[in-house]
């Protein structure tokens, strides 16, 4: 996969994780309130449950404390009568036994007025005597004593109103009643069963699976029945929020992501073009093509640009060695076949003159020989050349000083060169000061130093022009040598790139004059190991100048 | 009346080996090693045949050939290139510029004469 896609991928994982984690936590958040407002809600239809309740029993016994006060001083029968009238304002009170104050019992009501008054077949402790309640499925009970007569009221009820009670409020949720012993009164649903005890939990929001359903419930206890009211929600209903939410949330996840796919891979592709630039310029590079620049853009200096220089500094580097292996094999080329042709033109002559003496003369002879010979001189110099330039790089020339007077050393040398002046119609002068210092130098680095000077100048003076040979004392100090000929002087920016090695091809091509390919590197690999310093001088107009300056 | 033969060549023992088997040919002949001095005598002096270097100092061989073709005087004088570099393309350039022959270096002298000869002929 290309690294690019990685990213990219990448980017768009990120984006949709960061999404998913901040919706959980949001929908966490929310799902917390959902529940605690889901509480609050069924706490609040507990309590209303638990107010009518209540407030119906109260009701109902301050209404039979009305009664009481009412038959207080009235005959039996009378007080009796007057005691059914409970049955017309509460039809669900199926049955009333009316106690003494000593706890005997006197009479039992029935609805439609059907009074039976009995004497003591029931006895109940009126010491222990309080307001009691009791609840089943089918009937209810209330004990109390009348505040004024003391009597004591057994009255027995169906729990028809709070069963109907419970229904008008289970519209929105379920609600189960349930006694203190555990049994069902009322139940919204069908077939709910036993109810599990933990399900009792008081005033704590739940969650239970019931009849195959997942419920949020909330147990509510009715103290003075001992009863519980339990409301429960589907909880489907519940999270339904949370759902949508969910779903809105992963389509704006879906739309933010495809949306956002076009920036990323802008700023993915903005952020590969200089790396696809890079990897194109270093495929060019590394196929061969060493003249390729990576372009590297404005002055940015992100690592990918640096890095983009930093192969075009290489890539330069290995044109330059590139050009240097060219030009080496060119200058062996050119250099070394000129004589050798030379040499082989000669042998050639020589090799005519035994079959055909017409072609050649004896006489003719001495300068054949002697121009093979030069030519083969010619050819050791640049191999030598070549080769004490690859010493001296590696740092393998060793310079065997002597004490030498300078004039002494050269006079061999500037014969040589006075008759070739005379042989090419060149004008040879030399200039000595007679007042030289004896220098420490390599006798034969220094001897070929000059000769390969000389040779140069030579090799561009034309007819009737003029090389010349100068050697100062230089205050005592130093010795100055200057090699020159009539011509146009080295162009200022060809003066330090002349001494490089091989660049002689480059001059040839360009017009300038040079010499050997590698004479001029030699000539300044010795001189610096001399400790001296080499120059091309410009100074004087008409003259192309060489100088040396050795230390004494 | 002797014809006349320029060698343009750097390598001066090569121009003298050349020189010495043409003359005796029977031809005369002149020597520059020098492009800038081979064209200042090419004013007052015209052969019947040019023999030239391409790697020459100051004035390359490729420039003498634009000048060769360029004045109507030297035009017509055949062109031997001598050259060491045996590149196609420098033949083909060689040949594009109006070279009559062109001999890579190392060469038999006697293959130079026969060339020389055919060529002054015509």
């Amino acid at each position: 996969m290309q690294l690019r896609t990685k990213i990219f991928l990448l980017i768009v994982i990120v984006l949709i994780l960061t999404s998913v984690i901040i919706s959980v936590i949001y929908t966490n958040m929310s799902l917390k309130y959902i529940l605690q407002t889901e509480h609050l809600k069924q706490k609040n239809v507990a309590n209303d449950l638990a107010y009518s309740i209540q407030n119906y029993i109260h009701k109902l016994v301050s209404y039979l404390q009305e009664l009481d006060n009412a038959i207080s001083n009235k005959t039996s029968p009378v007080a009796l009568l007057e005691l059914s009238k409970l049955y017309k304002r509460y039809p669900e009170v199926t049955k009333c036994i009316v106690f003494s104050s000593q706890g005997y019992k006197i009479a039992e009501i029935h609805p439609k007025n059907i009074i039976k008054l009995t004497l003591t077949k029931y006895f109940i402790n009126p010491k222990l005597v309080k307001p009691t309640y009791a609840i089943s499925k089918s009937r209810m009970f209330i004990i109390t004593k009348g505040t004024t007569s003391n009597n004591i009221y057994f009255i027995y009820l169906t729990p028809t109103y709070i069963t109907k009670t419970i229904k008008k409020k289970s519209k929105e949720n379920e609600i189960i009643f349930v006694n203190h012993r555990n049994e069902l009164i009322f139940s919204s649903m069908e077939k709910v069963g036993k109810i599990d005890k933990s399900l009792l939990t008081t005033n704590k929001l739940l969650r239970k699976k019931l009849k195959g359903e997942n419920f949020f419930l909330t147990a509510y206890l009715l103290k003075p029945i001992n009863c519980y009211i339990i409301i429960l929600t589907q909880a489907k209903k519940v999270i339904s929020p949370i759902r949508t939410m969910w779903l809105n949330i992963i389509i704006v996840v879906i739309v933010f992501v495809i949306l956002s796919l076009f920036p990323i891979s802008v700023i993915v592709e903005t952020t590969f073009l200089p790396l696809e630039k890079l990897k194109f310029g270093v495929k060019k590079i590394s196929q061969g093509d060493l003249q390729h620049r990576i372009d590297t853009g404005k002055n940015s200096d992100d690592e990918i640009n640096t890095l983009a220089r930093e192969f075009n500094v290489m890539a330069e580097n290995l044109h330059n060695l590139e050009e240097i292996k060219k030009n080496l094999l060119n200058m062996i080329i050119h250099d070394l076949k000129n004589p050798l042709t030379a040499i082989l033109s000669g042998i050639e002559i020589i090799k005519a003159y035994f079959t055909n003496e017409k072609i050649a003369k004896k006489e003719d002879l001495h300068e054949i020989f002697a121009a093979v010979t030069r030519s083969a001189n010619n050819m050791l110099s640049m191999i030598n050349d070549m080769l004490d330039v690859a010493k001296m790089e590696e740092g393998k020339f060793q310079l065997t000083l002597e004490k030498v007077y300078l004039p002494t050393l050269l006079s061999e040398l500037i014969e040589e060169y006075q008759l070739i002046a005379k042989n090419e119609n060149k004008i040879f002068n030399f200039y000595i000061d007679k007042n030289l210092p004896w220098v420490n130098i390599d006798k034969k680095a220094i001897y070929r130093t000059i000769s390969n000077l000389l040779s140069n100048a030579f090799k561009y003076t034309r007819k009737g022009e003029e090389v010349r040979l100068i050697i100062e004392n230089d205050n005592n100090v130093n010795i100055k040598v200057t090699v020159q000929n009539t011509g146009e002087g080295i162009p200022e920016e060809w003066k330090e790139k002349i001494f490089d090695k091989f660049t002689q091809i480059y001059r040839k091509d360009e017009k300038l004059p040079t010499g050997v390919g590698l004479g001029l590197t030699f000539c300044k690999l010795v001189v610096e190991a001399h400790r001296g310093k080499i120059f091309v001088d410009n100074t004087q107009k008409g003259w192309t100048t060489f100088t040396f300056i050795l230390p004494a | 009346m002797r014809q006349k033969i320029l060698i343009i060549e750097d390598d001066k023992q090569l121009c003298e080996m050349i020189k010495f088997i043409l003359t005796r040919e029977g031809y005369n002949i002149e020597v520059s090693h020098n492009g800038k001095e081979a064209i200042h005598k090419l004013q007052s002096f015209t052969p019947h045949l040019i023999i030239l270097d391409i790697m020459l100092p100051e004035i390359n061989g490729w420039q003498i050939q634009e000048l060769l073709r360029a004045d109507s005087k030297t035009s017509r004088i055949p062109v031997i290139v001598l050259t060491s570099r045996n590149f196609i393309k420098d033949i083909d350039k060689a040949f594009s510029l109006g070279a009559a022959a062109y001999i890579t270096k190392p060469f038999s002298i006697e293959k130079l004469v026969k060339k020389v000869k055919s060529l002054l002929q015509k």
